[in-house]
């Protein structure tokens, strides 16, 4: 039963992310992956849409939001108020200084 | 955790372009507990977070991992020095030295002295040890994560040895105004003694030794 509500929250937020790319697989974790996927190529735009999936009661469907966030601003746990640029080259520019961090592994995965 | 607190988000959304670059891959190590538990974390996980100039020179470093406190003081005295001089090289000569003769600052060669005891201790540890024991021992130092029905936590172990901070003002003071990417080995492997390597090591749940409560 909770796996048949979980299938049914991310279908849900698929078909409106993505609503003319519905997948074929009969798993949650497979519309999961397709979910994440339509979000992160949404870019930028899809933020608002990740914030509310974050307050899901689902587990599943916040990991998945995180997963997204993550790529598109650059950070786990991100909540979408930051987004970082991949390199000194990207955030050159002639006003502003810039904060760089350095760390092992990356900032967009769960276990950096 | 330090960069979604929601005053250091203002503060680099308000004056700063935020960056992020990794200097190797991360070293992994998962125990497996049993019963479908297990403890993950990185090893040798350390952090810098480096002041550039818009062009990308730095004129500060803050090293290790720290509290999101110490973090957003450190990006509002950044700030505060680079509206007031634009991190200039006279004024951050003058700033790196008269850091390094404040006094609460850590001398260079006592600095060096404080690390290398601390490096003997960690070295003698990992003599008395099984691998998996010595793993654990140095990931808890690191972040980790536990994993286990219905969710996991992530805990962080503030690090940032103070003893960093004298031998990186005298890096800066000899090589200033790179960009980070060239402080990387001098910083990750000769200062804060991390190899650049990655890798993912997995333990079993007979792996580790059991802990004498005298130890």
């Amino acid at each position: 039963m909770k796996n048949l509500t979980r299938l049914a929250t991310l279908g849900l937020l698929l078909l409106g992310a993505c609503a003319t790319n519905a997948p074929q697989a009969d798993d949650s974790a497979a519309v999961g992956r397709e979910w994440t996927r339509a979000m992160i190529a949404k870019g930028t735009d899809a933020i608002p849409e990740l914030q509310a999936a974050l307050e899901s009661e689902d587990a599943a469907v916040r990991y998945q939001a995180r997963s997204a966030m993550g790529a598109i601003t650059g950070q786990w746990g991100s909540k979408g108020d930051l987004i970082w640029k991949r390199s000194v080259a990207d955030a050159k520019n002639d006003e502003r200084p810039l904060v760089v961090l350095h760390l092992f592994g990356n900032l967009d995965e769960e276990f950096c | 955790m330090t960069f979604s607190t929601q005053a250091i988000v203002d503060e680099i959304n308000a004056h700063w372009v935020p960056v992020w670059e990794s200097v190797s891959p991360v070293k992994k190590a998962t125990f497996d507990l049993g019963n479908g538990e297990s403890l993950s974390g990185t090893i040798s996980g350390e952090i810098a977070l480096f002041f550039c100039t818009p062009d990308g020179r730095t004129f500060d470093i803050l090293p290790a991992l720290q509290s999101p406190a110490r973090v957003l003081a450190a990006l509002r005295d950044a700030r505060k020095f680079y509206e007031e001089t634009q991190a200039n090289e006279s004024a951050t000569w003058q700033r790196l030295l008269a850091q390094d003769s404040a006094p609460d600052a850590i001398p260079y060669e006592r600095a060096r002295a404080m690390r290398d005891e601390a490096r003997a201790k960690l070295r003698a540890r990992r003599k008395a040890a099984d691998e998996a024991t010595r793993t654990l021992s140095e990931m808890v130092f690191s972040k980790t994560l536990m994993v286990a029905e219905p969710e996991e936590i992530t805990v962080v172990e503030p690090g940032g040895l103070e003893l960093y901070a004298g031998m990186i003002r005298e890096m800066l003071i000899f090589n200033l105004y790179r960009e980070p990417m060239e402080y990387r080995d001098q910083l990750f492997v000769d200062i804060f003694d991390q190899p650049l390597e990655g890798g993912h090591y997995v333990f079993g749940p007979e792996s580790l030794e059991p802990l004498s409560v005298s130890q």
